[in-house]
């Protein structure tokens, strides 16, 4: 047997990009996922090789499984050792970091194996730059890269017996089920809502555009927090709503990265801004440098007889 | 800062605190008890003092390591130097998404990441963490590792009087080997690159009416309107 990585799943997250990012490294992979059947369903459709699912069940929350994690991977040594970057998935990752003595090199969107010398690329200085770094111990890291399509083939899930009765932490009132995923989240159309907007009388106009284009509106964090036009719940960004619309239109929206980290899994990403030096003109896909209050008549007129 | 090419000097610049520490700053002053302001490098010492911490531990040697597993192991080190220690509240910043839930497998202690609030409880502590789709509660027991979220940024961060007063606090310095640690590096770094630029694709016209002709029938050709 060649290389190897070991991925860890405890949350929904860009499974089948950390696979296809993998599969350029090493022969083998193999992925510990730690979490309902839903999850390990949807990540054994990403097709690693062998695929070990710990089902914590309803009444502790999957970072109580970490040491079982780390214990099943200890026994081997693998080249890698990635990790979604959902917060539950990290913990468990960092578990088997600290059991194996491995190299942790924070984000990664990229790995490579030269002999005995492992290899990552990983976004620094805000996006700005790329950092090769390379190691001779296990190469740990967290994946931030792009999501790709699924390659094909299921791999056989082997589930892994549990022991719930020691572990440290349990879920108040037993199970947690509600979900979130309504509104802004669910939406396959949201317009995001920015400081450059101008005034709130844009406000009523950019609803209706939203409601004739079957859209959510969202908003950037100042806009909720300082100019209070809009409930917290309505914020799309990384500590608050991750979105992944089919189409993302950002009104007066700069694209710092807190917002725009919310928005990456958007198929399609509209920035209209009037500073052609801003950030949205980075990350979107289509950009209209012009006045959102001048293009708002316009956008509302057109959409309306579309 | 960034040169043309790609390559990172870091020279000038100095670790500052994000505003996750800042919402586990008011997370300890809620929960009460005293209060330890670590931190390591070039770490500001009235930090943590200005916000509630009596005193300030700072690894005067110790600047963020190519491998995060060294940097948890050092602060890792200095909380079981400090002693007597009931529970660790760290930002657990998006940007460096790592040492925190390094630090908490290094102390072996219970450890939740993506946490918004902390309440005291029967026999322990309750915390409210969010994943993908939901919010959750959780019951932990201590010693406890936290990997604190803000919502929002500092609204009155301390005047230039508490500022003032915090530096007056106790600070106490250590060196890596004062704490027993040599930090081997086995991570180096072997340069850098340019990212790949994705400009946008700029959308014009003569009028307005044009412009979103032109942008409507993009979206069109992209299947999303």
């Amino acid at each position: 047997m060649g290389e190897s990585a070991w991925l860890i799943v405890g949350d929904f997250g860009h499974i089948c990009g950390m696979v296809s990012a993998s599969r350029k490294a090493v022969d083998v992979i193999k992925m510990a996922v730690i979490g309902s059947e839903t999850l390990a369903r949807a990540a054994a459709a990403s097709g690693p090789d062998y695929l070990y699912w710990f089902e914590p069940g309803e009444t502790i929350p999957a970072e109580a499984l970490a040491g079982e994690v780390a214990d099943l991977i200890m026994q081997e040594r693998p080249e890698f050792l990635l990790s979604l970057d959902d917060s539950i998935s990290r913990i468990i990752w960092a578990k088997t970091v600290t059991a194996i003595e491995a190299a942790a090199v924070g984000t990664l969107f990229d790995i490579a194996c030269l002999e005995d010398i492992k290899q990552a690329r990983r976004l620094i200085a805000e996006g700005k730059s790329v950092e090769i770094v390379e190691t001779k111990k296990t190469l740990a890291g967290i994946f931030d890269g792009d999501d790709t399509e699924a390659a094909g083939s299921v791999a056989a899930i082997n589930r892994v017996s549990v022991d719930e009765s020691h572990a440290a932490m349990r879920f108040v009132g037993g199970s947690q089920t509600a979900s979130r995923k309504d509104g802004i989240k669910a939406a396959k159309r949201v317009v995001g809502v920015g400081y450059g907007v101008g005034t709130k009388a844009e406000l009523e106009v950019i609803k209706e555009f939203a409601h004739c284009l079957e859209a959510e509106v969202g908003c950037s964090l100042p806009v909720a927090k300082q100019l209070h036009w809009f409930e917290e719940e309505r914020v799309v960004g990384i500590t608050h709503n991750r979105i992944a619309p089919e189409l993302y239109i950002a009104l007066g929206i700069s694209g710092q990265p807190q917002h725009m980290s919310g928005v990456r899994d958007a198929k399609v990403v509209v920035g209209i801004n009037t500073d052609p030096e801003a950030a949205i003109f980075r990350k979107s896909d289509y950009g209209i440098i012009g006045d959102v209050s001048k293009l708002l008549p316009v956008l509302l007129d057109q959409i309306k007889n579309y | 800062m960034v040169t043309s090419d790609g390559t990172v000097d870091w020279g000038m610049s100095s670790l500052t605190a994000s505003d996750d520490d800042f919402r586990a700053s008011e997370i300890a002053r809620e929960l009460g008890g005293d209060i330890v302001g670590l931190t390591i490098g070039t770490g500001d010492t009235a930090w943590a003092a200005s916000r509630g911490a009596a005193e300030t531990v700072l690894i005067s040697d110790a600047m963020p390591f190519a491998d995060a597993a060294v940097t948890a192991a050092v602060l890792a080190a200095a909380i079981r130097k400090i002693g007597d220690v009931d529970m660790v509240l760290v930002g657990d910043s998006a940007w460096e998404p790592t040492v925190p839930v390094l630090l908490g497998a290094e102390l072996g202690w219970t450890s939740l990441a993506g946490i918004l609030e902390v309440k005291e409880a029967e026999s322990g502590l309750t915390v409210k963490r969010r994943t993908s789709s939901t919010e959750q509660e959780i019951k932990i027991a201590g010693p406890a590792v936290l990997g604190i979220i803000a919502q929002h940024a500092e609204e009155t961060p301390p005047g230039l009087k508490q500022v003032l007063m915090a530096r007056k606090k106790p600070v106490t310095k250590l060196t890596i080997a004062d704490l027993g640690l040599t930090a081997n590096e086995s991570v180096v770094c072997k340069g850098y690159i340019l990212p790949g630029r994705t400009e946008s694709v700029m959308i014009n016209g003569e009028t307005p009416e044009e412009v979103v002709r032109n942008l409507f029938s993009a979206l069109h050709e992209e299947g999303v309107l």
